[in-house]
Formats: structure tokens, C-alpha cells, sequence
């Protein structure tokens, strides 16, 4: 029996997890659609914002913020990879692809997937290797919390988790690269 | 992971030397070449400057990304390898399924194309892809979709082509032919053997849901998409795979997080699957999940149950859906063999061990009629044996589980080598009888040498059990004593075996009626069990015997709540629509009853009523039980017609189901009897009274205490008949029958009162005097409180005619205090009482008092007593000789005359019941004379 409770990843899949994503994956569709009126939006207040709302409900309770923002950044993480699995397959496809980007959005967009799922698969490696440090990466850069709220939330010491998270960034780096 | 944290230790190590020291570091502290460039790599990324993951974030990479449509549906024609698509199939998380089809040599070939929706971009994806490909190739069984060819595309999509089906999900087909029960569990049986098929070949489903499972038109099954199998031996990928797309629905815990997917996995998924099957429901069992470490807490709490499902499904459900992948059945084989013990009625294995269920599962099976065997009792041993574990198990922690499962395994070690020579093909004629099992079964318990003072404790207090529930309570006690003995000696108070012992010897004395020595161990047992935190079956059998306890004792409010919480207990223990709830809203109502809350005890039995309607159907025992125990609340309450209505069909259910006469249905017949009788409605009470003597003295024999019931019911009609020769000779008779039992007590405390009753009818208030005040003590041993208020009136007005010895001082604030405590209710009986209260008063010159009195209890019984009822008529009678005392002529006269026209007309002018009434209006009263000659 593999101990989850101390990985990062030891978030189950639930009643609650799927409604943090299914809620996610909406608002950021909605926010992101407005975003190309409204200017820039950014993870920490896609995240805060749907910890705000989720949390006006009873029925939603999380037992502490950690496993809100642990599940916000799985949820979010699924949410990337997704997008990124599918922008590559319809790049794949070719004349599958009737959503219009032009020349170099869509080079963007190939670049940011492919980004992703190196991301994604250097952070699983990290996840062997480093649970602790993983988990800094994944409320950092997928709940969008500040390092200092991550020594807050995780209830480690911030000199902990600035060593964690420069430890985190070469070691993805160097595997990304 | 030794490697993994040296590759940080160096890291850090490192940083904190200058750049041109740490080559020297690397060489010299790092002999694995791939690390010490790993660590270059890491080193030289520290270094550089901004990097993609430091400044950008999730938000901006997805929304780079840009959102994309589902996939697009392919134009007919498209290829992919040999195959040209037609039109989308089905869509999972992991790939896209096309119907297509290839020309080999000139024939037509329709298969099922699946485009993995991810693509081939790593080479660890293509690995993976190459090993689902193998696996497939190495799956051939008829239940499972073949693999054709798998490839990769000139567009470097990767594709499977796969036998191609064309059926219905599995669900849909059960439900559009309307499968039953069985037909479903047998058709889900077949899903069983296809998994464990592919499970001996090591290959795990992952994905299985019921567009995965098909059923085709000529009704074969077949399960397709393999498509996140993976080779369990392929141990270098067991962990990674959180992000493959699955239905969450579906997915077991342990699929979100990096644990070793194994069969148990798809274990999980055949159970969702199997509880949507059933009941058309898919939704999250047992409520949210937690995080791992949470669920190890919940996993054993034995609430946690397949709603909408009973019993031994429910159980089969929850197991294979326990979050734990150890708790779950091993493979899809194991899963398949206790549905067939489920559909062969034998025992199953997910079964929370209860003491009886086996036995009553060896019941079932044996419909016909099962002598009490060598095997019966086996039977009952092996579920005693592993009902041993049951209590210590709920709500605690695995660890402790485990512990307690390893006992209780020694233990049933233990009873099953009591039955080698039965096991071993022993001439059936020589097979020892059940007594002799018994006998060795304790003998062998005392010499063995391999049970520790817990074990020992358990068996002893087992075997108590199982003489009490053979009836030889004697030996019931003694063993029961002897294991609570050895437990004071051996175990802590608090251990889980001291409290059997103690629970086992409070039955006991329970069963002997022994209930002062049965409820102290009891109530401490049950204190215990609470401090410990045992729930489940174990305190709900501890809870009914001391609510029994407690009600005998007469302490009603201990017993109600007592009531209540087997209630909560049943509900969270089996779930609020299992069988087992409807035994809890009975005793709750039953509880209230005995507190004489009628009116909150109604709609509790209607809630029996109909849980047990809906779970037993009509003719069931336990449904005409509730409707009978619902009738007699209403009938306390006051409601008589509508109690009679529902005696009258709970009679009609009883006959129903035939067979020899149960005790609840005497009880039935005889409360129906006195109802009718006290209604007068004489042709309803002649055929119930008939019923309720018949079935005493067929069923219990003529010389019995309940055979007394039966003549006492009836006697209350012959009183309302005015025929008051044959209600003595009823009373009287039984009377004898009672006897001087003290546990008859209250029966002739009933009788005598209503021989006062009579005798005050027939002019002898001595009489009524010299038996009443007996008779009032012993009502007051029952909470019912209108029997002793009528005999207390009955006293009062004996003493008023006729001062004597037993005349209490104040008798008549008595009847005051307690007629004020029950005012409040609508018992037509009340009218009884207050006719004789009016009648002393009438005595005592107070005309006003009584006739007020009257008029408003006249106004309150009639709505359930006929207008020709006698009470109703004397009422009226007594009515008008207020009226002339207090000089209203006109309104005596005219109450009279209307009395006299119902009497007349029904032909009451010689009831007894009406002759005091009748004498006192014979004579001249006041200026009004005589008003009814």
C-alpha cells in the first residue's frame, strides 16, 4: 500500500475535486474569453476567486485551505494538460483544426503545449524524487500562491521552501531544456 | 529514493561553493555519471536568468494555449492506415473510436478505429502505446473486443483497430428489456469473467464504464477500449499515471494518486458499474472522498453502504468499492464468485459477519424445511465465529482490524476443528448430535491450550449465545457467568471481550426474567460499548433488550430513548432503507406507546407500516404487525372507528398468511374484541371475540394466561349488552386462569375492577369497595393511565353510597388530579369516569357541577360512540336528572325524552347498564316530578 497522505499528489478524486474543476475549467473559459477585452488575468485571482465562491457553500467544505488549493492546483493542472494534449493532437490533425489562430499565436500556442507537457512530465520526475518540492511547484505555479503563502499553507518555514523551490526550478529546468 | 535525495544533498551542497569548486565536488561525491550531468544540467538552470516556470503561470500557459473544440468529426473518407473512417463512435478521455472499415481481398472488413486523442509526441508515450498494443494481442477471450492492428499513421496519429460492436451499454440493455434482478447480476457476471480473463494475463481495464461494456443485438457481451491497459509487470510504469484520462465516475481513489494501479482497480469500477446496473443510479458511494491518509479512517465504517441497495448487494458493492485497494475483492473472479453465492443463496463473503445471517442464509436455501444438522449448526458456528470480529471492527483503524481479523480467524480455527469427524464423511446415523457438539464444543474450550483469556472469553460468551438461543437458559447463564468471571480476572473491564461476556450474561438473565440482574449488566455493557465507540449490530442487539428492560421496569422515558438511538443505529448501520430500519421505527413506536404519546406514536407506526409494506409487501408479518400496532395507538388515542378499521384489516392479514396462530395475532383479535365490545357493536365483537378465543386456546392452549385475555376481551361486550351474568362468568373465568402469578398482576387487577364495576351496576357498592382498592394498585403497574382513573372513580362513587373501611381520605381530589392529567385526550372511555364523578356529585347536591360535566363529556365522546350507545344514553340520563335538580324542568324533560325515543327504538328500556339512571328519573325530583316512568 503506497502512503499517499504525505505526496503531493495524495489529493483523491472526489465529489469536491470535480467540482473544483468542473468550476475551474468555467470560469477560466469564461474569464479567458474576457480576457481578451478586459486585459490580463492571472492564476492567484482565477484561484482566490473560485476559493471565494466555493467557499460560500456548506456543502463545499474543505477541511482546511491546503486541500482547497492542493485540489485548485490539481484541477488547474488537468486544465493545462488538457488544453495542451489537445491544442498538439489538432496540430496533429491539420484540417481538423477549424479554430482560427493566426500565424503566430498558433505558434505560440504549439509551443506553450509542447511547454506544458515537458513541464508536466518534469514535475512528475520531481514527484519521485522530491514530493515536497513538487508540491511548492504545483501551489506555486498552478494555484498561483506567493512562496511566502506556500510556507503559510504547507506550515513549513519560508527558508524551507525557497530552497525547495530553487531546487524545484532546476531540476525541472534541466529536464525541460 | 537514496539516490534521489544525494541528488539534492549535492545540489545544495554545491550552490554553496564557488562555481569553480564544484567540479571538483561532482567528481569527487557523485560516481553516478548520469546524476553528475543531471546535477551539471540543474546547476547551469540555476544559473541562467527568468526562466518560463518563475514567471509565467498556469493561467497565462493555458490561455496561450488557447481552448480548443472537442474533436472535430472526421469527413467520411478520411484514412487512417489501411482504414478508412466513417463516422465517430464514441468519444473517452483517451481516444476517439471511428467505425471503419478496409477492403482484404475484395471483402469488406468493419472494425472499430481508436485515435488516441494525446498523440505520440514522447517517446515514453510511444513505449506506452507499443505495450498497450502488445497487451491487447495477448487478450483473446469471447467476452472481450480483439485487437486487429494497432499503428501509427502517415500524420503520426497512433491508432488501434479493434473488432468493432455494435451493441448497447450494458445499463441501457438491462433497462429497455426490463431485465430482473437476477438477469442482471448473471449478465454481470459474464462482465466478472471477462475482467478476471484479462486479469490472469496481467492486464488491468482502467477505464471501465458501461459504454465500455456492450451487449449487441444477439446478446452477446463484449467489453471494448482496453484503452489505458497497461501490463502490470511493467513495473517501471506501474506508478505513472494520474494524468491518463479516465472517467471519474468510474475511477477508483487510488487512480489520482501515485499508487500501484492493480486488478483491484477495476475492481472498483465493476462495482460502481454493478451498483448502476441495479439501480439506474450512478453516483459517488459513501459520500466525498478524503485525501488518502482520511480515507484509511472511513474506510471501515460500517455505515458506508450502496444506497439505494439492501443487503447482501449492498454489501458486494461496498466491498468492491472500500476505498482501500487491500479491502477490495482480489479480481474480478472473486467478485463474480460471491455474486453466484449471493444467486445461489448461499452466504457471501462481503457480508459484515451478523450473528444469524448465515444461518438465516442456510434458511433460505433450504426452504423445504432443515432439520437442526451437524452442518446447521456448523453454519451458525462459522458466523458466530466471524460475527466475532464485527463489533471491534467498526470504526476503528485498520491496524486494530487487522488484529481482531487474525483473532477471530483463531477462533473460528477453533470452532470449525470441533466438526472434523462431521466434515469427514462420518456415517450420517453416527454424526453427533447437536447437544453433543455443544457439550464437546465447551469441553474442548476448557482444555485447549492455544486460546488466550480473549479468545477464550469470546467462546465462552459464543456459546452462551447459542444456549440461550437453543433455550436452555440455565446453561445460557452459567456459561455467561463463567466468561464475564474470566474476564474480571483476565481482561480489562474495557476490552471489547469483557463487554460480550457482560452483554451475554444480561441476556441471559433476561431470557430467565431475571431483569434486575439483566439490566445492570446491560446498562453497563452499554455504557462501555459508547465509551469504546462500538456501534453497528452489536449495540443494536444490546439496545433492544434493555429498552425491554427499561420498559418493564417501568422506567418508559429510558426505554423511548433507548428506542431512538437503535433507530439512529439501524439507519447508519445498514442504511436508512434497509429491512432491518423498519424493526426500529416499530420499537420507537412501541416506546411511545408505552409512554402513552399516542398521538406521536401514530405516525410512527404509519412510518412502520409503510417501510414495511414497501420492503415485505402486504401479507408480510411484519406489515399487518405495524398496522395492528397502529390500530391499537388509535385506539388509545381514541380514534375507535379508525382502529377498528385497522384492526379489522390487520385481522384480514394475519388470516392471510395462515399458518398457526402467532401470539401478536391473538393480541390483534382480542384488542379488536374488547374494542368492538366497548363500541357495542355487537356483531363485529361476536365475531372477534370468537377469533381471539379460538386462536388462544388452539394456538397457547385453554388454560392459559392469554386464553384469559380472550375471555376478559370479551366480557367488555357482554357488559355493553347489558347481559351482566354471562360478563361475570367471563371475568371470573379469567380470573382463574390468572391465578396468583404476580406476573398476572395487572390482568386481575383489569378483571376486578370491572367486577366493581358490575357490582356497583347491581346496587353493591360494598363489594365494589372491598375489590377496588386492590385493583387500582395493580392498574398502576402499567403506564396506561384510564383503567386505575375508572376504578378510582368507581371507588369514589362505592364510598359515596356507601362510607366503609378502604375508603382512601381525598379519594375524590385523587380522581381530580388524575382525571386533569389526561383531560387533554379524546378517550370516549373518559365519559365513563366522568359519569361517575357526576353521580357523586349529584349525590354531594351539586346538580350545576355535574351537569356542566356531563354536557361537555357527552360532547366529547359522541363523535365515536354511537347515539344508541348505553354509556352515551346513561350520560344523557344522568344528564337530565342534573337538570331537574338544578329546577331546569323543561331541559331535564326534553334530555328524557330524547334519551328514551334511541332507547325505545333499540330496545334498551331493560339494559342494566341504564337501571340507576332509569330509578333515580322514577321518582318525583324537585318541582319536575317523576320524568320517566
Amino acid at each position: 500500500m503506497v502512503d499517499c497522505s504525505e505526496t503531493p499528489a495524495g489529493v483523491s478524486t472526489d465529489a469536491l475535486f470535480i467540482e473544483v474543476y468542473e468550476r475551474l475549467k468555467a470560469m477560466a473559459s469564461r474569464r479567458l474569453a474576457d480576457q481578451r477585452r478586459n486585459g490580463t488575468l492571472d492564476t492567484t485571482e482565477l484561484v482566490h476567486e473560485l476559493y471565494l465562491r466555493m467557499g460560500t457553500r456548506p456543502a463545499l467544505r474543505f477541511r482546511e485551505p491546503a486541500q482547497f488549493f492542493a485540489y485548485a492546483a490539481r484541477a488547474m493542472r488537468n486544465l493545462l494538460i488538457n488544453r495542451a494534449r489537445d491544442r498538439l493532437r489538432l496540430h496533429a490533425g491539420g484540417q481538423w483544426n477549424r479554430v482560427t489562430l493566426d500565424e503566430r499565436n498558433a505558434q505560440l500556442a504549439i509551443e506553450t503545449a509542447e511547454q506544458a507537457l515537458a513541464l508536466d512530465a518534469a514535475l512528475d520526475a520531481l514527484e519521485q524524487a522530491d514530493p515536497r518540492a513538487a508540491r511548492v511547484v504545483e501551489l506555486r505555479y498552478f494555484a498561483g500562491l506567493s512562496l511566502a503563502q506556500v510556507a503559510e499553507t504547507l506550515g513549513l518555514a519560508r527558508r524551507t521552501i525557497d530552497r525547495d523551490w530553487r531546487f524545484a526550478r532546476a531540476f525541472i529546468r534541466a529536464r525541460m531544456d | 529514493m537514496e539516490s534521489t535525495s544525494r541528488l539534492r544533498d549535492l545540489f545544495e551542497e554545491a550552490l554553496r561553493l564557488p562555481p569553480d569548486a564544484r567540479a571538483r565536488l561532482l567528481a569527487e561525491g557523485c560516481d553516478d555519471p548520469a546524476m553528475r550531468a543531471e546535477l551539471q544540467r540543474m546547476l547551469a538552470a540555476d544559473a541562467a536568468a527568468g526562466d518560463w516556470l518563475a514567471h509565467g503561470d498556469a493561467v497565462s500557459a493555458a490561455q496561450a494555449i488557447g481552448e480548443t473544440a472537442p474533436f472535430e468529426p472526421l469527413p467520411a473518407g478520411s484514412r487512417i492506415g489501411p482504414f478508412e473512417l466513417l463516422e465517430v463512435l464514441g468519444e473517452g478521455g483517451s481516444s476517439t473510436v471511428f467505425r471503419a472499415f478496409r477492403e482484404v481481398e475484395g471483402v469488406r472488413q468493419y472494425v472499430a478505429v481508436k485515435l488516441l486523442v494525446r498523440g505520440l509526441y514522447t517517446a515514453e508515450a510511444r513505449r506506452r502505446f507499443h505495450h498497450e498494443r502488445e497487451a491487447l494481442a495477448r487478450l483473446r477471450h469471447p467476452g472481450i473486443a480483439r485487437l486487429i492492428e494497432g499503428g501509427v499513421a502517415d500524420n503520426g496519429l497512433a491508432y488501434i483497430a479493434l473488432e468493432l460492436v455494435e451493441g448497447k451499454p450494458i445499463t441501457r440493455h438491462a433497462q429497455e428489456n426490463a431485465l430482473t434482478e437476477r438477469q442482471r447480476l448473471t449478465l454481470f457476471l459474464r462482465v466478472c469473467r471477462a475482467i478476471d480473463s484479462a486479469h490472469r494475463a496481467l492486464i488491468v481495464h482502467r477505464d471501465l464504464k458501461p459504454s465500455n461494456v456492450l451487449v449487441t443485438a444477439e446478446g452477446e457481451l463484449k467489453l471494448v477500449d482496453f484503452g489505458i491497459a497497461k501490463l502490470l509487470d511493467d513495473t517501471a510504469d506501474a506508478t505513472r499515471t494520474r494524468h491518463q484520462a479516465l472517467t471519474p465516475a468510474y475511477a477508483a481513489p487510488e487512480q489520482f494518486a501515485p499508487g500501484a494501479i492493480t486488478t483491484a482497480t477495476d475492481v472498483y469500477a465493476l462495482g460502481v458499474l454493478l451498483r448502476e446496473l441495479l439501480t439506474g443510479e450512478r453516483e459517488g458511494l459513501g459520500g466525498p472522498r478524503m485525501p488518502h491518509g482520511a480515507a484509511a479512517e472511513v474506510a471501515l465504517a460500517p455505515s458506508r453502504r450502496a444506497r439505494g441497495l439492501r443487503g447482501d448487494l449492498a454489501n458486494i458493492v461496498a466491498k468492491a468499492t472500500a476505498p482501500e485497494p487491500a479491502q477490495r475483492y482480489g479480481s474480478g473472479g472473486a467478485l463474480a464468485e460471491d455474486i453466484e453465492r449471493y444467486l445461489d443463496r448461499l452466504p457471501v463473503l462481503a457480508h459484515p459477519p451478523s450473528r444469524w445471517y448465515r444461518t438465516g442464509r442456510f434458511l433460505a436455501r433450504h426452504r423445504g424445511g432443515v432439520a437442526v444438522t451437524a452442518i446447521l449448526l456448523l453454519a451458525i458456528f462459522a458466523s458466530l465465529s466471524i460475527a466475532l470480529w464485527q463489533a471491534q471492527v467498526a470504526r476503528r483503524q485498520a491496524h486494530i482490524a487487522q488484529q481482531e481479523a487474525a483473532r477471530a480467524n483463531m477462533v473460528r480455527n477453533f470452532v470449525e476443528s470441533l466438526f472434523a469427524p462431521v466434515r469427514h464423511g462420518v456415517a450420517a446415523s453416527k454424526q453427533p448430535s447437536l447437544d453433543e457438539l455443544l457439550a464437546r464444543g465447551v469441553a474442548r474450550l476448557e482444555q485447549s491450550r492455544q486460546l488466550g483469556p480473549g479468545e477464550r472469553v469470546d467462546l465462552l460468551a459464543m456459546f452462551s449465545r447459542l444456549y440461550e438461543n437453543l433455550g436452555d437458559i440455565p446453561r445460557s447463564r452459567r456459561l455467561a457467568e463463567q466468561a464475564v468471571a474470566l474476564s474480571r480476572r483476565t481482561l480489562p473491564p474495557d476490552d471489547i471481550n469483557s463487554i460480550r461476556a457482560l452483554v451475554a450474561r444480561g441476556y441471559a438473565a433476561v431470557r430467565a426474567e431475571d431483569y434486575a440482574a439483566g439490566g445492570a449488566d446491560l446498562r453497563l455493557a452499554h455504557r462501555r460499548m459508547l465509551a469504546e465507540g462500538v456501534h453497528g449490530e452489536a449495540l443494536v442487539d444490546l439496545l433492544e433488550p434493555l429498552a425491554m428492560v427499561e420498559n418493564i421496569a417501568g422506567h418508559g422515558a429510558a426505554a423511548l430513548a433507548l428506542a431512538r438511538e437503535a433507530l439512529r443505529e439501524r439507519s447508519a448501520t445498514w442504511g436508512a432503507d434497509d429491512p432491518r430500519v423498519g424493526i426500529g421505527y416499530n420499537d420507537v413506536a412501541s416506546a411511545l406507546e408505552g409512554v402513552e404519546r399516542y398521538e406521536e406514536a401514530i405516525p410512527m407506526w404509519q412510518k412502520t407500516y409503510r417501510f414495511d409494506l414497501a420492503h415485505f409487501g402486504r401479507d408480510s408479518n411484519e406489515t399487518t404487525l405495524a398496522m395492528a400496532g397502529w390500530a391499537s395507538s388509535e385506539w388509545r388515542a381514541g380514534h375507535w372507528a379508525r382502529a377498528h378499521q385497522l384492526f379489522t384489516q390487520a385481522l384480514a392479514g394475519y388470516a392471510r398468511i395462515g399458518g398457526k396462530p402467532q401470539v401478536t395475532q391473538v393480541y390483534t383479535a382480542q384488542k379488536a374484541c374488547a374494542l368492538d365490545g366497548t363500541r357495542a357493536d355487537r356483531a363485529s365483537a361476536a365475531h372477534d371475540c370468537a377469533l381471539a378465543q379460538q386462536l388462544s386456546a388452539s394456538g397457547f392452549g385453554a388454560s392459559t394466561p392469554l386464553h384469559g385475555d380472550s375471555l376478559e376481551a370479551a366480557a367488555f361486550g357482554e357488559i355493553e349488552a347489558g347481559d351482566i351474568g354471562r360478563a361475570t362468568s367471563l371475568l371470573l373465568a379469567a380470573r382463574k386462569l390468572y391465578g396468583s402469578d404476580p406476573a398476572n398482576r395487572m390482568r386481575r387487577g383489569r378483571v376486578d375492577s370491572e367486577l366493581a364495576g358490575l357490582a356497583l351496576l347491581q346496587g353493591r357498592p360494598a363489594v365494589a369497595r372491598e375489590l377496588l382498592p386492590g385493583a387500582i394498585a395493580d392498574l398502576r403497574t402499567r403506564a396506561y393511565q384510564v383503567p386505575p382513573l375508572i376504578a378510582e372513580a368507581r371507588l369514589l362513587l362505592a364510598c359515596s353510597q356507601s362510607p366503609g373501611p378502604g375508603c382512601p381520605a381525598g379519594l375524590q381530589a385523587t380522581v381530580e388530579r388524575d382525571l386533569a392529567e389526561v383531560a387533554g385526550r379524546h378517550d370516549p372511555m373518559l365519559l365513563w369516569v366522568h359519569t361517575l364523578l357526576a353521580r357523586v356529585e349529584l349525590l354531594q347536591r351539586e346538580p350545576g357541577v355535574a351537569r356542566t360535566r356531563l354536557a361537555h363529556a357527552i360532547l366529547d365522546a359522541g363523535g365515536e360512540l354511537q347515539p344508541s350507545h348505553p354509556r352515551r344514553l346513561v350520560a344523557q340520563l344522568w344528564l337530565a336528572v342534573a337538570a331537574a335538580q338544578a329546577g331546569d324542568c323543561a331541559g331535564a324533560a326534553a334530555q328524557v325524552q330524547a334519551a328514551r325515543a334511541v332507547i325505545d327504538a333499540n330496545g334498551l328500556a331493560s339494559h342494566a347498564e341504564l337501571a340507576g339512571a332509569r330509578a333515580a328519573l322514577g321518582h318525583p325530583i324537585g318541582a319536575c316530578g317523576v320524568l320517566l316512568h
